[in-house]
């Protein structure tokens, strides 16, 4: 120990210097924000809690069958001789690459099929669909910052955004018939991210920086968005709150259409019902690669204790 | 949304940037993992939430939410102890702290406390860290430590002996 002069009380005070770092308090934070805000509408004070899944709603990518599209097989396999030749530290030097990099292939080819592989729990699964679902649209905002974002290059992502985050929805609608906290807290984290890279997009049109490409990346998920809302979807609710409405979902109108919180119970096409206990059903109806599979399933869940 | 409810959010909110970095102390002190750190940091406070929304009885705030940190860094200790593969692959890296050793990079004063206090025996660490950095009563650490106020003194005066021989400073 450096100072010997120093007494134990007051050494031990300087552990108040130690917090969490800053950008990972303040990601946090939105995450805690987004599932109070969700939470909050559905539960009662005083009742057990409760929660439905919302799921599937957003429209699965007509490239969801197809989950290499972002590059053609010959790419692929340079991605793989790159790695047999570069050796393992290349996958780690992937990770923060970007479309248009000689490495992305490896991100996408190697790395998120190996996390994709090794998620074994249902939980874990939901955690890296969501995950890699985010980073596409990370790179978007990275990208586009830089002025590197070509029209090609965003429906791609789009594309590729719509896909994991369609397995996300299915892991995580899995995930909340096991464990609906950890479901939500998945879902939570993602709508944040999500939130971020739009405010980051939004933030770059107001700059005036390539706002037509980013514009149309912007409404292509809108658009996607809105062709859900007639399709019906499952959503969550307590009891007779408004909320209605997936998180997903909900922030992205909410931020197209400008307005907050606007729980649309007029939007949902979605039957709930509440019987005299006051356990809640949920009809879901899900859509499977282009196939509409009207999936009634009434999904119940119950959150009562730990 | 009720304005009762945004009120509430609001609450929690502010629970969180005050109280944030203390949980994140506490639960390094136990875990090694950064990453599991953040993640049982997170769920505290949501857990907490659940814990308000459910209208359970809060009382003393500060210590419901260190009980909650400390009950789920426990918790994740016992998941350790399984052998499925999934599990391990899952819990990989979450090594209890003895085996903590802080990255050279990490050479801040605060650091080096937080480190130290790592070092000490396991029944002084949440003690001194709780009286000591986060200025709580002994009646409260009890309560979190699920000790009586008594056996928390003795652990807290016997934690600063402990350190004042490591660090060879005489007994006053």
């Amino acid at each position: 120990m450096t100072n010997p002069h120093l007494n134990p009380e007051e050494f031990l005070k300087r552990a108040k210097g130690v917090g969490i770092p800053a950008h990972e308090k303040a990601r946090m934070r939105s995450t805690l924000s987004e599932y109070a805000g969700h939470t909050g509408e559905a539960v009662r004070v005083g009742e057990p809690e409760r929660l439905i899944s919302r799921s599937s709603r957003l429209v699965p990518s007509p490239y969801y069958r197809y989950p290499f599209t972002l590059l053609k097989p010959m790419p692929i396999a340079i991605a793989a001789i790159i790695v047999v030749v570069l050796g393992g530290g290349t996958s780690y030097a992937a990770q923060g690459s970007l479309p248009g990099d000689i490495l992305y292939p490896v991100k996408v080819h190697v790395n998120e099929p190996v996390e994709e592989t090794f998620a074994f729990s249902t939980n874990a699964r939901a955690q890296v669909e969501a995950n890699i679902a985010a980073d596409r649209l990370d790179e978007a905002a990275k990208l586009a910052a830089q002025g590197r974002l070509s029209t090609t290059t965003a429906t791609e992502l789009t594309a590729e955004f719509e896909s994991h985050a369609h397995q996300a929805h299915v892991s995580v609608a899995a995930l909340a018939e096991e464990n609906p906290r950890a479901a939500l807290a998945v879902d939570s984290a993602l709508t944040a991210r999500i939130n971020e890279n739009k405010t980051a997009l939004n933030a770059l049109v107001t700059e005036g920086k390539n706002v037509s490409v980013i514009t149309n990346f912007l409404s292509s998920i809108a658009v996607q968005d809105q062709g859900v809302t007639t399709t019906g979807g499952a959503t969550i609710t307590g009891s007779d709150t408004g909320s209605a409405e997936g998180v997903l979902q909900g922030n992205m109108r909410e931020e197209d259409s400008g307005n907050t919180h606007s729980p649309s119970a007029s939007s949902s096409s979605v039957g709930i019902h509440a019987n005299s206990n006051s356990d809640v059903k949920v009809a879901t109806s899900s859509v499977t690669g282009g196939v509409h599979v009207g999936t009634s399933s009434g999904l119940h869940l119950n959150l009562d204790g730990e | 949304m009720s304005k009762e409810e945004s009120h509430a959010q609001e609450r929690f909110l502010e629970t969180y940037d005050t109280l944030g970095d203390s949980v994140y102390r506490f639960i390094r002190l136990r875990l090694a993992d950064h990453e599991a750190v953040l993640d049982l940091t997170q769920e505290t406070f949501t857990r907490y939430w659940d814990h308000v929304r459910e209208g359970k009885p809060v009382g003393n705030e500060c210590a419901l939410i260190f009980t909650i940190a400390r009950r789920l860094v426990i918790d994740r200790y016992r998941a350790k102890r399984t052998d499925s593969l999934d599990e391990l692959r899952e819990e990989e890296g979450f090594d209890p702290v003895d085996e903590y050793e802080p990255p050279p990079s990490l050479k801040a004063e605060g650091e080096e406390a937080l480190a130290t206090l790592a070092e000490l025996p396991e029944e002084y660490r949440e003690a001194l860290l709780l009286r000591f950095v986060e200025g709580l009563e002994p009646r409260e650490i009890a309560s979190i430590l699920g000790l009586s106020a008594n056996a928390v003194s003795v652990r807290i005066h016997r934690g600063i002996d402990t350190m004042r021989a490591r660090m060879h400073v005489p007994t006053p």
